[in-house]
């Protein structure tokens, strides 16, 4: 019981510590890990601060590749939903020449693939040999592609971008209205340029996330920049209509051989152009073979003057304001006239007129006579009114406004000549649609060849009543019927249908005299169908026939045959049933109801 | 206490394994989004080509001598 209050326990705690030694070396080593992490944290913050931007910068790289996706450009359509121009993906190969050990080896590999000149392609490499970027040949065709692939070329010296390019399915057809877009993609004329920033649309950015060996994982589109593809745009042109007009320009050229030559087709009731075809043209697949002269679009940038094409509105305006009335006849003066000190002639010397065949005839008496009873001004405020030397605001670049001079330059010799058609200059555009004016009842319609969308009325359309309808309708209905039924314009007669128009020979002036020639002239005819109710109006108008030919040049032997059966074609097309006669002097045209036209 | 801290690990280890997996769908899903845009191009670039080709062979300017020279169904031959 008196035992010592000792215990093992407490004599062990009282030995010199057995274990200092160990947790010693426990707290070194604890020390030491604190100081490699700390050594580590030290060189994260380092790295952090001193590297970080930089280092997040290389990690993004690596793991992140940012790209542009390409928008595709608008296909072109015409008014059926037919495409004119579209576009396809298509690979440009391009190299990079200082990343290239053995130049001309590579190009030897490439031209034999390519078929390109492997001496030229490995002068180029030469060349520009410090160059990162250099193209070798743009566009390939796939079987290209796929050669090129098989070349097994080193990756970083070579690679293909995407681009886009333009395909034409209709062939050539309406080649100076298309336009073209160039091998960088930028819209050339026509449609193609007016519309380009429609058409062409706007590139977006992608990001696409990778793995270590750099395959794509994840394709992350960016929000802030989305692509936005290129408008399709529909055009008024019918490939039908616009074919029939391409074939009878290749028709005239073979049988006249003239410089140039132009038609076109429009409803005069809404304005739309139906067709609208120049020569000489080109193969929209083959832009660089086309002659300069051939990117001209005739319709709207030649300018001439219109000579008796121009004679219809002046009746009718002469009929609008007094001064003449229908049943009047004036004295031609046996193809002689005095006016001051000019004489004018017609090409036949003819007595007493009456209206309508003033314009069967093409009698220039007879209009001087007309024009002297409407004086300068009101035959300046006709050609104004009806849109000649102003554009017409189609929506195609390049349109001339034509030439009308100021009316305090007007004398009393344009008094005899503007109601012949001198003294002023138009487009084959403007002469059509001066006549779609008598043919709609007397309104001047803006041309236009840009389809609005679905529901909405064109918004450069502006309709202006310039004549009134009745003189519209029976100018076109009378005069204008008889000018194609016996008149000038026979030649364009169709059977079945009453034919209104009106030919044209304007003489141009000579380079070398500065004079009016008397062997080149514009022969054209412009004409509609039928008279009862227009559907079309058409123009066609040859630019110095070859009159070596068949000694001829009158539009009524040059451009009314032609202008005639473009019309038949396009009355065709449009279901348009043949007209019948319900009696002497009168004519019914009967629309089944099941006749729906295509347009 | 050893059950309790058994338990707490198994929680915390299933929520990882759960969330591991999670995160793999969510990978193979973007990666079927990928591949179906890339298809989907594939896909638009082949219909613009069999479009363009559809035009080509339907233009007017290829079949319109072949469809005027044959007669006018009903229409009677010369004999």
């Amino acid at each position: 019981m008196n035992a010592p209050l000792t215990s093992p326990v407490s004599a062990a705690a009282r030995q010199p510590p057995a274990g200092r030694p160990s947790r010693r070396r426990g707290l070194l080593v604890a020390l030491g890990i604190l100081g490699l992490f700390g050594i580590l944290a030290t060189r994260i913050v380092t790295l952090h601060l001193e590297h970080g931007e930089q280092l997040r910068g290389l990690a993004q790289k690596q793991r992140m590749v940012e790209e542009e996706i390409l928008p595709r450009p608008g296909d072109l359509l015409d008014r059926q939903g037919r495409v004119l121009a579209t576009s396809l993906e298509t690979q440009s190969l391009f190299v990079a020449p200082r990343r290239i050990s053995d130049k001309t080896q590579v190009a030897q590999r490439l031209a034999g693939v390519l078929g390109l000149d492997a001496r030229m392609l490995s002068e180029r490499l030469h060349s520009q040999a410090g160059k990162g970027f250099l193209w070798v040949q743009r566009r390939l065709s796939p079987e290209e592609v796929t050669a090129i692939r098989r070349l097994k070329l080193p990756a970083e010296t070579w690679g293909f971008r995407t681009e886009y390019r333009r395909f034409h399915p209709q062939g050539v057809c309406a080649a100076q209205v298309l336009g073209q877009r160039t091998i960088d993609g930028v819209g050339q004329g026509g449609i193609e340029a007016v519309c380009d920033r429609r058409l062409r649309g706007e590139p977006g950015r992608r990001r696409l996330k990778l793995d270590a060996r750099g395959r794509v994982l994840e394709v992350l589109p960016d929000p802030n920049r989305p692509v936005r593809q290129g408008e399709n745009i529909t055009l008024t042109l019918d490939v039908y209509i616009q074919l029939q007009a391409e074939r009878v320009l290749d028709e005239v050229l073979a049988e006249w051989k003239p410089k140039s030559a132009c038609a076109v087709v429009l409803d005069p009731h809404t304005g739309e152009v139906l067709a609208m075809a120049s020569r000489p043209t080109w193969d929209p697949e083959h832009p660089e073979q086309a002659p300069p002269e051939a990117w001209t679009n005739r319709a709207i940038q030649d300018q001439y003057e219109p000579g008796s094409t121009f004679k219809p509105l002046i009746v009718a305006w002469g009929l609008d304001q007094g001064v003449i009335r229908r049943d009047e006849v004036l004295s031609c003066e046996h193809g002689e006239y005095r006016m001051g000190k000019r004489v004018l002639h017609d090409h036949h010397p003819y007595g007493d007129l009456s209206i309508a065949e003033i314009l069967a005839k093409s009698s220039n008496i007879g209009m001087a006579k007309i024009g002297e009873r409407l004086t300068n001004p009101r035959l300046h405020a006709i050609t104004v009114a009806a849109g000649f030397g102003n554009k017409t605001g189609i929506e195609l670049p390049g349109e001339s406004p034509g030439r009308v001079w100021p009316l305090k330059r007007w004398t009393r010799y344009s008094t005899g000549s503007i109601p012949m058609g001198q003294e002023l200059t138009a487009t084959p555009l403007q002469i059509a649609n001066s006549l779609a004016l008598l043919a709609n009842g007397g309104s001047l319609v803006t041309p236009h060849i840009v389809r609005p969308e679905e529901g909405e009325e064109a918004r450069s359309t502006v309709r202006t009543q310039v004549i009134q309808k009745e003189t519209a309708d029976w100018l076109r209905q009378g005069p204008l019927v008889d000018v194609v039924a016996k008149g000038t314009g026979k030649k364009a007669a169709i059977p079945g249908y009453r034919v209104f128009g009106k030919t044209g020979t304007a003489q141009k002036v000579d380079p070398e005299t500065g004079e009016y020639s008397r062997q080149l002239h514009v022969s054209s005819f412009v004409c509609g169908a039928p008279a009862d109710h227009p559907r079309a109006v058409v123009i066609v108008s040859v630019d110095e026939p070859s009159v070596s030919v068949n000694g001829e040049h009158f539009g009524g032997s040059v451009a009314a045959p032609a202008a005639g059966r473009l019309l038949r074609k396009v009355l065709e097309y449009l279901r348009v049933p043949p007209e019948v006669s319900a009696g002497p002097g009168t004519n019914v045209a009967r629309e089944p109801e099941s006749a729906e036209s295509p347009l | 206490m050893l059950v309790r801290f058994l338990a707490g690990l198994a929680i915390v280890l299933a929520v990882a394994i759960w969330g591991t997996r999670l995160e793999n769908q969510n990978r193979e899903l973007s990666r079927q989004i990928s591949l179906q845009h890339y298809r989907a191009g594939i896909a638009r670039r082949e219909h613009a080509r069999a479009k363009l080709q559809a035009e080509q062979a339907g233009a007017p300017a290829r079949l319109l001598d072949r469809v005027t020279a044959a007669p006018v169904v009903g229409e009677r031959s010369p004999d």
